[in-house]
């Protein structure tokens, strides 16, 4: 294969060298190549792309020094060699328009370097997983949510165990789970963020460690007691300067001692999500050990604690379909040997290959993706229809010698081949000045930290993916523009061209010409793009304007988690009392309140709840309702009113009656047209029954977009979290606030972990964050596509006009007033937009369905857009339009009709 | 267009000789080659430090042919015993001897004046 391939490679040689040489080049490069020894596949590598680059320098070297010296000894031209004729012809023509070239260029760039960079990133999060061991036989085992719901959700240890004894379906199967804890070092405990792991894992997908090693089989074995942690890539290197002594080192964890045994790879950051920059890895038989996971749960036996994501590995000549099977008969028979933990249950399996995050979120990962493709794509198609509009007129110019080549005996497919030589050799430009803005653009794009106490260290480099992606477009986009001018351009229409002169033609100009449908099209995709734009810069200010039923006043945050800090249950309540009191007396704060969770926040947690008088939904044996603790300042500090009965108040401790506030939305569902108050609610799993005392007015609890939704609030007091999330107001700069509640943690346990910490004004950012990005970026490409569609009616228009001046001159020399010239180019110039933008218009209504579902508070056929945003491409088309008329409204006329 | 006789300035305005093409006559200037030889050849007098490639060799070989500094050997009687027809033998010129020894000559002045200046002890240690 070598020898062929290099034989290949040497047709890049001029015809006359490799007829001396080729055949001793062949000998001598299979000679050097078995210098370097057989077995050692990367210096036979090494010397291919020496050999080959070697051969490339020469062959730039001789086609460029020698131009045609030699007239080709037999007419059969070498294809080779009258591609690099093309090539140096092209090189020159674009040399010596410099100005052209530019444009085009920077045009070209501005298009594929926005497709660079958007595709990076969707190449980043949904193309480019982890380099896995023949990934082909992977697949993700899920369990369903109970009730025939949801098929990908997480299982439990047990189950997994059990999977994995089915050697019969599986080589192999792990398992793994995100996780907090407390890193105690000498000056400070901080929360870090790593995966327990089945031992496994690592070797189950062929990854290999940086440095020491991934963990063994007797580490897998026995709950607790192998303390030794795998640490990540970035965090070895941030904390310890990736000194490799750090390996047999110890760490302490969660209050018990790791030994460090390696480095993971630096491509690994998690098993969870790419762009997720874990800590460290510690075994699975570990977990139990983690405050965070529950001292006292049964963690590695009970089928009812799902927490879990499971991959494996299919033994090899064993079909999906067959494991879809067997598993479908194991959930029987797990459904009747565990009816608690299984009812309803079943397991499901996909592919690794098919899934890139979770298929909930590649869902709308991949619907993000295809919107900012397609926007992308168009500007690009702008770009392009712009350069072919060039190109057209450029060609015009130089039709009198395309036809007098024609008329040589030139055959039209040469110089449809010079003319996309030269439109590729500019595509290929353009895609490097793309790369350079890619590159600017993701810097900047990369700076948009998502506000989330996650690390995220998203590798959107222009990898091999995105360069070959880029090379692609590149070519294709020379292709596309170049093929129509150049078709055009080289049509044997030869007689009428030679015997007249520049105004051929002008008697039968065609009204549909492809240089008037390339500025249709161009303004019909402008209008898409633009209205795009439009309709998400209006989202942005609905969301801004969603009352989310809670003061969006500013205030400080302070998220700390009592068991991820060891704390024991017992003291939960009396800590987060004395926190409460310690931040109340900060100066300048005025209300302090505790809850588990803020409303916006990054999670929901619902739980069946059962209501006497009130059946649950067909099929479910309780209530699903969302749910929070919180204390009894809360209603107060959110300034959430209270529209009925009472809030939490300072008698509901932990010995009196439980109760509960509810949301109007419960109200509605469960007790519509009476009060709630004097109702109850029972948790089924402990039987305890809370009366319902008020009702809070509805707030967004998971996202703005939502609908208000049922949501229960419980007393902390009664019902201690480890959650503790504190939210402070007074009169002194939010930052300060936030800085004073960390003081007051610490002050209060110096145990306590801070996992976050933050302003209301970031807290609220989250939520605003998908619509602040679709705004932005649907606002810089609608930019940029009125940018280029305009200079493309430009250049068209001043282009017509230029083949219009005797026309002018004799219009004018009969009586016609400039006035009257300038309303004679604009009409045929509006006219086209007028077209253009119905199409626009009309394709963007076919597309609102589709778009609406990322808008916040704004219709798919929003009027305020959809009247505005042709009243601002009409004029900013009107202005392209204008400066070429006025042009031709000073034509002289003697001068114009001397020019004949 | 073969080069014949140059005059000395002639040749100064090749030096510093470009290293492949030193090379080259320097692993022809005992007896002709063909490429593969040249490549062993230049290998040996390097340690093994410089590897012509195909393409630099054969684009080198080319140059100086046009220079005139080396010739294939086209006679049938010229060319080694039992060698195969199709491998092309180079041997040297004189004008690409004199550039050869010009070369020599040039970096035994450079060494000189390294060695006069520094001393051997002291670009040793």
């Amino acid at each position: 294969m070598s020898r062929l391939t290099y034989r290949w490679l040497l047709r890049l040689l001029p015809a006359e060298f490799r007829a001396a040489h080729a055949l001793e080049m062949e000998n001598l490069f299979a000679e050097a190549l078995n210098d370097g020894g057989r077995k050692r596949r990367l210096v036979r590598l090494w010397g291919w792309c020496r050999g080959a680059f070697d051969v490339l320098a020469l062959a730039i070297r001789l086609r460029l020094s020698r131009p045609s010296q030699h007239p080709p000894k037999n007419s059969k031209r070498d294809f080779m060699d009258s591609f690099f004729q093309d090539l140096r012809y092209a090189f020159r023509n674009l040399r010596t328009r410099p100005l052209f070239t530019g444009v085009a260029v920077i045009t070209l760039g501005l298009g594929i370097g926005a497709n660079t960079a958007v595709f990076s990133i969707v190449n980043a999060i949904l193309l480019s997983g982890l380099p896995l061991h023949a990934p082909e036989e992977l697949v993700e085992v899920y369990t369903s949510d109970g009730d025939g719901g949801y098929p990908y959700s997480v299982s439990s240890y047990a189950d997994y165990a059990d999977i994995r004894e089915r050697t019969d379906l599986f080589s192999g199967a792990g398992a793994y789970e995100a996780f907090f804890a407390r890193l105690e070092t000498e000056d400070a405990t901080e929360a870090v963020w790593g995966e327990v792991v089945s031992h496994n894992l690592f070797s189950l997908l062929g990854l290999e460690p940086a440095i020491g090693r991934y963990f063994v089989p007797d580490e897998g074995q026995t709950s607790g007691t192998h303390p030794v942690v795998v640490l990540g890539y970035n965090f070895w290197q941030q904390r310890y300067g990736g000194d490799s002594a750090i390996v047999g080192q110890s760490i302490r964890l969660g209050g018990l001692s790791y030994t460090v045994v390696g480095v993971a790879s630096e491509e690994l950051q998690s098993f969870t999500a790419p762009g997720f920059s874990m800590d460290m890895w510690i075994p699975y038989m570990m977990a139990p050990s983690l405050p965070s996971f529950g001292r006292n749960r049964d963690l590695l036996n009970s089928r009812g604690n799902r927490s879990i994501f499971i991959k494996a590995r299919l033994r090899p000549g064993v079909e999906i379909e067959q494991v879809r099977g067997a598993l479908a008969t194991l959930s029987i028979q797990f459904q009747e040997a565990y009816p608690e933990t299984w009812e309803d249950r079943e397991f499901s399996l996909l592919p690794t290959a098919e899934v890139a995050i979770h298929p909930l979120v590649d869902k709308a990962l991949y619907s993000v993706a295809g919107l900012l493709m397609t926007v992308v794509g168009l500007v690009l198609l702008i770009a392009c229809t712009n350069l072919a509009g060039l190109l057209l007129a450029r060609a015009s110019e130089r039709k009198k010698e395309i036809a007098i080549r024609l008329a040589l005996g030139a055959r039209r497919g040469q110089l449809v081949r010079q003319f996309l030589t030269e439109t590729m050799l500019l595509g290929l430009l353009g895609g490097g000045a793309g790369l350079l803005i890619a590159h600017w653009l993701l810097r900047a794009l990369v700076g948009f930290q998502p506000p989330i106490p996650i690390p995220v260290n998203l590798d959107v480099g222009l990898d091999q993916t995105v360069l070959f992606f880029t090379l692609a477009v590149s070519i294709l986009a020379g292709l596309f523009f170049g093929l129509l001018p150049a078709l055009q351009a080289t049509k044997p229409d030869i007689a009428p061209t030679l015997k007249d002169d520049v105004g051929a033609g002008m008697g039968k100009q065609r009204r549909f010409s492809l240089k008037n449908g390339l500025v249709v099209t161009q303004v019909a995709i402008s209008m898409i793009l633009l209205l795009g734009a439009g309709l998400f810069i209006r989202s942005l200010q609905g969301a801004q304007d969603i009352d989310l039923g809670f003061s969006l006043r500013e205030g400080g945050i302070v998220w700390a988690m009592m068991d991820v800090s060891g704390i024991e249950r017992e003291a939960w309540g009396g800590i987060t009392s004395n926190l409460e009191e310690l931040a109340a007396a900060i100066p300048g704060v005025e209300r302090v309140a505790t809850a588990e969770m803020l409303p916006l926040g990054v999670g929901l947690q619902t739980r069946g709840f059962d209501i006497p008088g009130v059946e649950p939904p067909p099929g479910d044996d309780h209530h699903n309702i969302a749910f929070n603790v919180v204390s009894q300042g809360y209603f107060d500090v959110m300034e959430i009113p209270i529209v009925a009965g009472r809030g939490i108040s300072r008698e509901d401790q932990e010995g009196s009656a439980p109760i509960v506030v509810v949301s109007e939305a419960a109200a509605r569902r469960y007790w519509p047209g009476e009060s709630p108050i004097g109702h109850e609610i029972i948790t089924p799993r402990d039987e305890r029954v809370f009366s319902i005392v008020g009702v809070a007015k509805d707030t967004k609890v998971w996202t703005i977009g939502e609908e208000y939704r049922p949501y229960i609030y419980f007393a902390r007091t009664q019902n201690p979290t480890s959650s503790i999330m504190m939210v402070a107001r007074g009169n002194i700069p939010e930052a300060q606030i936030v800085g004073e509640l960390r003081r007051s943690v610490r002050q209060a346990d110096p145990r306590l972990v801070i996992m976050d910490s933050k302003t209301m004004t970031e807290h609220l950012s989250v939520m605003l964050f998908p619509p602040r990005m679709a705004a932005l970026m649907l606002g810089v490409f609608g930019l940029l596509a009125l940018v280029l569609a305009s200079t493309g009616l430009y250049g068209v228009v001043a282009f017509t006009v230029s083949r219009r001046v005797r026309e002018v001159g004799i219009r004018m020399s009969l009586g016609a007033d400039s006035a009257s010239v300038i309303k004679m180019v604009l009409k045929g110039a509006m006219a086209l937009v007028l077209i253009g933008a119905v199409f626009g218009l009309t394709l963007t209504a076919g597309l609102t369905q589709l778009i609406s579902q990322f808008l916040y508070g704004v219709s798919g056929t929003d009027p305020i857009t959809f009247l505005g945003v042709p009243l601002v491409l009409a004029s900013v088309a009107l202005v392209a339009a204008f400066l070429p008329a006025r042009r031709a409204s000073k034509i002289d006329p003697v001068e114009a009709l001397r020019a004949e | 267009m073969k080069g014949t006789a140059r005059g000395a300035d002639q040749i100064s305005q090749y030096l510093p000789l470009k290293t492949q093409w030193f090379h080259i006559l320097l692993a022809l200037s005992d007896e002709p080659r063909h490429g593969s030889g040249i490549v062993r050849s230049v290998l040996e007098q390097t340690d093994g430090k410089l590897r012509l490639w195909p393409a630099t060799l054969y684009g080198s070989l080319e140059d100086l042919v046009s220079l005139g500094w080396i010739e294939e050997l086209t006679e049938h009687g010229e060319r080694p015993w039992g060698e195969s027809e199709k491998k092309r033998f180079y041997r040297i010129r004189p004008a690409g001897a004199r550039v050869l020894a010009a070369e020599a000559d040039r970096l035994q002045a450079l060494a000189r004046a390294v060695l006069d200046r520094v001393g051997t002890d002291n670009l040793a240690r």
